[in-house]
């Protein structure tokens, strides 16, 4: 019990003091300057009936979620499938596909937003020599949620999440795979029969874990696009980062903090929830 | 059963299609070396060229008087050193701790060390930001530091797992003899235990190396003075002062390539643990 002394401790003045203090706040108006003073459920009754920007927040955040997150998790379990074949130099493409993940946030986006750059970009050029339409990328409205989502891909598909899914592979038997090809299964009959069924747990870990992440994405929002153009990536932890320390508004940004905190939990157990129906998990 | 000859043409292909995805991942960071070493007018120039023609090292002479950037590394560099040490310190005893012993509710409080990596740590900035500022310590790197020496900062649940998965691992056979030997329960895991954790705990410290100088929310709340900032939020001002131009952009993407290399190299000298930290675990974004 000793050796765990500090994780308690850490715990409660690090998890649990805040998360009940945050609940509080959220219940009253507080700027730094003056007392916090209890306005019982009004930061909440502002929140989803009059703030409009929390609602856009919201939305834009839920379609980032909608599309990337299925878009990154089949791309880095395919990726994984790529590489699971075990070709010369194969650890060395591994090793590139992670790099991205492991750079600072920020050093990649500044690393983008040269390719971005509607007039000296690299990606408009190379669309250009092949006769392709060319973008505005960030600096439209109509494109920037495609810029970030390429973003994003670019910096994680290869990550931790393939690797995750790249063990799971290595731990289904070959025999099965012998078996099903006797039977006559063909490559993608086997994936389908085989290899999805057995990797539904780690399917499921991904999912339910990249869904966290994206529903709480900042640093591309408040370094590359600045929420902007027009605030469609007024990501929901950016607006609620503007409403704490810049303008202040520290009870109402709790609320919008504890919104946030039981959305996630709720996806959350829906998925588990879900899981019941599509995920095999391992009897023991 | 494929013929030899269709196989190869598979395996090529594979190959191919390997290596043609890490050539685009890698392009971006590829494309910023070369250009961070062209001469300004080369830099502007359409088509793009891939290789410079003639190399300067002028943005990476330039960039040391144009912002405080030896500052910045500097900095990283300590908070980095001292966060690594405690989330050390601090999580391989938890992880000892629910590894090797029995205690009321060990298996709940081990599911509530892996939620907190689930949990969204936003939630808990705005109280944590108002109790180091009561605290006097806003702008110093303490808010940084701290809560990694309680396991509770960063990646902290990560590490306390990887720790216990490992610790899990050693027979209980090896403690025993120690302590009929005469030795406490600290010097069993300091002399016995600990020197057999290598692996793990350099995933760990190189996890967390990985994190804390890369983070950029907690600097960006609890730093204010520009002289105080790690590289990350030193990078983010040199872009917003350069408000759009493009100037400075050699020396923006040296700026870049320097806060990169120490992670490359990292990555390099020890790419196996990092893979085994995300691989035991499954638990990173």
């Amino acid at each position: 019990m000793i050796f765990i002394s500090p994780w308690l401790l850490g715990f409660s003045v690090f998890w649990l003091w805040p998360l009940g203090y945050s609940l509080y706040l959220s219940f009253t108006d507080y700027n730094l300057a003056q007392a916090a003073k209890f306005v019982g459920v009004a930061n909440y009754a502002h929140m989803f009936f009059e703030d409009f920007t929390f609602w856009h927040s919201l939305r834009v955040t839920t379609v980032l979620v909608g599309l990337y997150v299925p878009l990154s998790v089949v791309g880095s379990l395919l990726l994984a499938v790529l590489t699971n074949r075990e070709v010369r130099g194969m650890r060395t493409f591994r090793a590139a596909y992670f790099l991205p993940s492991m750079i600072p946030m920020v050093a990649a986006v500044m690393l983008w937003l040269w390719i971005f750059s509607p007039r000296f970009g690299l990606l408009n050029f190379y669309l250009r020599s092949l006769g392709l339409p060319t973008s505005e990328w960030i600096a439209s409205p109509r494109t920037v949620t495609l810029s970030v989502i390429i973003f994003l891909l670019w910096l994680s598909v290869g990550g931790p999440r393939m690797m995750i899914f790249l063990a799971g592979l290595k731990d289904i038997p070959v025999e099965l795979y012998e078996v099903a090809r006797i039977d006559g299964a063909g490559p993608l009959h086997q994936f389908l029969k085989v290899t999805l069924p057995l990797l539904s747990p780690v399917l499921f870990l991904n999912l339910v874990i990249a869904i966290i992440y994206t529903f709480q994405v900042f640093v591309v929002a408040y370094s590359l696009t600045q929420g902007g153009p027009l605030n469609m990536t007024l990501y929901y932890v950016l607006y609620l980062y503007r409403n704490a320390f810049q303008f202040l508004k520290i009870g109402y940004a709790s609320a919008i903090a504890w919104v946030l905190f039981l959305v996630i939990l709720a996806i959350t157990a829906g998925q588990f929830w879900l899981s019941r129906r599509w995920v095999h998990f391992e009897r023991e | 059963m494929a013929r030899p000859r269709t196989r190869d043409l598979v395996t090529g292909g594979i190959w191919l299609t390997a290596a043609l995805i890490a050539f685009a991942i890698i392009a971006p960071a590829l494309w910023a070396l070369t250009a961070s070493l062209k001469p300004p007018a080369e830099l502007l120039r359409f088509p793009p060229q891939w290789l410079p023609r003639s190399v300067t090292f002028h943005a990476y002479a330039d960039v040391w008087s144009l912002v405080p950037l030896a500052r910045w590394i500097e900095n990283s560099v300590v908070i980095t050193f001292l966060g690594t040490f405690g989330n050390l310190v601090s999580c391989t005893l938890v992880g000892y701790g629910f590894a090797r012993f029995r205690f009321p509710y060990r298996d709940a409080l081990f599911m509530v060390v892996l939620s907190t990596l689930m949990l969204p740590k936003i939630v808990t900035l705005i109280p944590i930001f108002l109790m180091f500022k009561r605290l006097g310590w806003v702008d110093t790197f303490l808010p940084l530091i701290v809560p990694q020496w309680v396991a509770a900062g960063g990646e902290s649940g990560l590490y306390i797992f990887i720790a216990r998965q490992f610790f899990r691992t050693i027979p209980m056979a090896l403690s025993e003899a120690a302590h009929i030997d005469g030795c406490s329960e600290l010097m069993v895991f300091a002399r016995v235990i600990l020197p057999l954790a290598k692996p793990p705990l350099a995933t760990v410290v190189l996890l967390s190396i990985v994190w804390n100088w890369g983070d950029f929310l907690t600097p960006l709340v609890f730093i204010n003075s520009q002289e105080k900032f790690p590289i990350a939020l030193g990078l983010q001002l040199f872009k917003d002062d350069m408000l759009g131009s493009t100037k400075l952009m050699s020396e923006l993407l040296a700026v870049t390539i320097i806060s990169i290399v120490p992670i490359v190299v990292l990555f390099f000298l020890a790419e196996r643990y990092f893979v085994t930290g995300s691989i035991t675990t499954g638990l990173r974004g």
